[in-house]
Parts: structure tokens; sequence; C-alpha cells
């Protein structure tokens, strides 16, 4: 009887062995597995230098007493190109994003802006990503919504769909009561 | 050739200008950045990993250390932003204990399987026919004889 068991093992090993790998192949792994340990945590601190010449610093104060809006971006990605008609449409609605500019030359960004439209209340620069490590980040662009006690409340590692755009709408008009 | 290739250093991740000048806490960064997993690499370390956001983690990591931060805060740091995905040795709790336990569980099962093959085979080798002494096989060939002279 215990020996019959012997000899099937191998093939339940395989079999274990192949559900590991085939889970692996097809479960589509994405960034976004990472999860998101800050939210529920007070933002990071940062202050960085304006991307504009008389901006505004933006530095972690920013975001107290207001529900805000952060989006790290870059003029070089791509994906920041494709949700950026999305925040436009945001700070027309009244909705206070910040950027952040992320490893991006001045001189590159600019021009960005002024070819697509610049939602941002205030942009800092984190010209060599240190901003960045402070906030998790694992690529641009990507996206927090900050209560006004400071707190980070929704965290996305991905460019913003229309879908998403929607539900930050809705938060931050949850958290501004 | 052979040799050229095996005196090759191996290609390290670390650029010269991330080295710190205090040896000590050179070696402590290295430790821990090799125990931390790329964000964007999967299974790399940051310390084998050439992308941008694994070269800014070793820098911060180095950066807190300088600061005189110990090397649990440093990781805790990490951990806070990242979680524990970024920790290539996942830490012993109920998601992962079936990972931590499973290969020593499926050893012990193994084993006493083949434990008990061992002892069933014993057992068979202890209730087979064993050979027969001096005195016995006197006997039987006195027996048989007895019967072939019968039989005459």
């Amino acid at each position: 009887m215990s020996s019959r068991w012997l000899f099937v093992l191998p093939l339940l090993m395989a079999l274990l062995l192949g559900g590991f790998f085939g889970y692996a192949l097809l479960a589509g792994r994405s960034p976004e597995e990472i999860g998101s340990p800050l939210v529920g945590k007070p933002a990071p601190s940062i202050d960085l230098a304006p991307l504009h010449e008389g901006g505004k610093r933006l530095a972690a104060a920013d975001w107290r007493g207001q529900v805000s809006v952060v989006n790290f971006f870059a003029s070089w990605c791509a994906p920041c190109q494709v949700e950026h008609p999305l925040l436009m449409r945001m700070a027309r609605d009244g909705v206070r994003v910040q950027g952040v500019n992320y490893k991006n030359k001045p001189e590159d960004a600019k021009p960005w802006l002024a070819r697509l439209g610049d939602p941002y209340e205030r942009i800092g620069v984190d010209a060599d990503g240190k901003a960045g490590v402070e906030f998790g980040l694992s690529g641009v662009p990507e996206t927090f919504v900050i209560d006004r006690a400071g707190i980070v409340r929704l965290h996305l590692r991905r460019p913003l769909t229309p879908d998403d755009a929607q539900r930050i709408r809705a938060l931050v008009k949850e958290l501004a009561k | 050739m052979i040799l050229l290739a095996l005196l090759a250093a191996p290609a390290l991740a670390v650029e010269p200008d991330e080295v710190l000048a205090d040896k000590a806490l050179e070696k402590r960064a290295r430790e821990i950045s090799a125990e931390i997993r790329c964000v964007v690499c999967q299974n790399q370390s940051i310390d084998d990993s050439n992308a941008e956001i694994a070269r800014d983690m070793r820098r911060a990591i180095r950066e807190r250390l300088t600061r005189g931060d110990s090397d649990d805060a440093v990781v805790a740091f990490l951990r806070a932003r990242y979680g524990d995905y970024i920790l290539l040795r996942p830490p012993f709790d109920p998601r992962t204990w079936l990972l931590w336990l499973g290969p020593p569980l499926l050893l012990l099962f193994v084993g006493r399987l083949l434990y008990r093959r061992a002892r069933a085979r014993a057992a068979l080798v202890a209730d087979a026919p064993r050979e027969l002494t001096a005195a016995e096989r006197r006997r039987l060939d006195a027996l048989l004889r007895e019967d072939e002279t019968d039989r005459q």
C-alpha cells in the first residue's frame, strides 16, 4: 500500500510544479502586485524645487488642510501622455492636482507641458528620484490621493484609466466633505 | 580563452560613484541591498539590478546608513513604502507559512513513506522460509531415504 504511494509521488510532484509554473505564466503579473503599503499612512515628507521659475516649492506641508492628487510624471514616459487628458479634465473640474516631475530635465518637461497643457497646481522637480523612493515608486506614472490630514488614501501604480479618474473624483469629493 | 572568462570579475550593478568611502558602511549597504528585491525586475536583488529604480534605492540605503540609521531601520523604511514584496526572504506569517513549512513537511512525508516501506520489506524477509539447519537437513535426508526404501 505504502509503496504504491511512492510510485504516484513523482506524478504528484510533477502536477504540483506544473501547476505553480502554469499559474506563474498565466496569472498576468503586474507592478500593482507590489501593493501600496503607504495607503493609510502619512504621506512621506518631501520638499522639491519648483519646475517653473517663480513657482512654489512642492512640500509635504502643502498636503495639510486640503485634499490633493499627487501625480508622478515625466515627458519621456509614454503612458504619462496617455493619461494626461484625464488629469487636465480633473484640474478643470476643480480637483487640486500636484505634479512631481520625475527624473526629467526641465527643458524637456516644460515644452511637453506647453504642448499638452498643464493640469498641475504646483510641480516639484525630482531630479534624482529621491522623492520617488520616498513614495515607494516603481515607475511612472503613479498617482496618489492624500487627504486633508496628510494621509495617503489611494495609490495607483499605473497610468490612469477613465474609470480611475472617476474613482479619484468621487474619492476627492468624499474626502473634502 | 576559458581562463580569461574565469578571470573576468562578475559584472556589478553597483556603480563606482555609489560606493561609500567608509568600508564598514559600504559592507552593510551591500548586505542589505542583496536582500532587497528589485521592484521592476521581479527576481533580482537591487544589488544585482541595473534598473534605475534599483540604483535609487541603493543610494537611499547608503544615505540612511551614513546618517546613522540601523540596518533594521533602513529595511523598515523600504518595507513601509514597497511592502513585504521587496523582501527576497519573506517573513514568516499566516500568508507564507506554507511557503516556509512546505519543503520540510514534504520531506517528513516522503521520509515516513520510505521508512514504512523499508519496515514492510524487513517484515517480509522475516516471514520468508529460512534455511534448514544442519540437524534438520540430516533428519530430512533420513526421512527421504526411508521413503525411498519403503517404496522399493
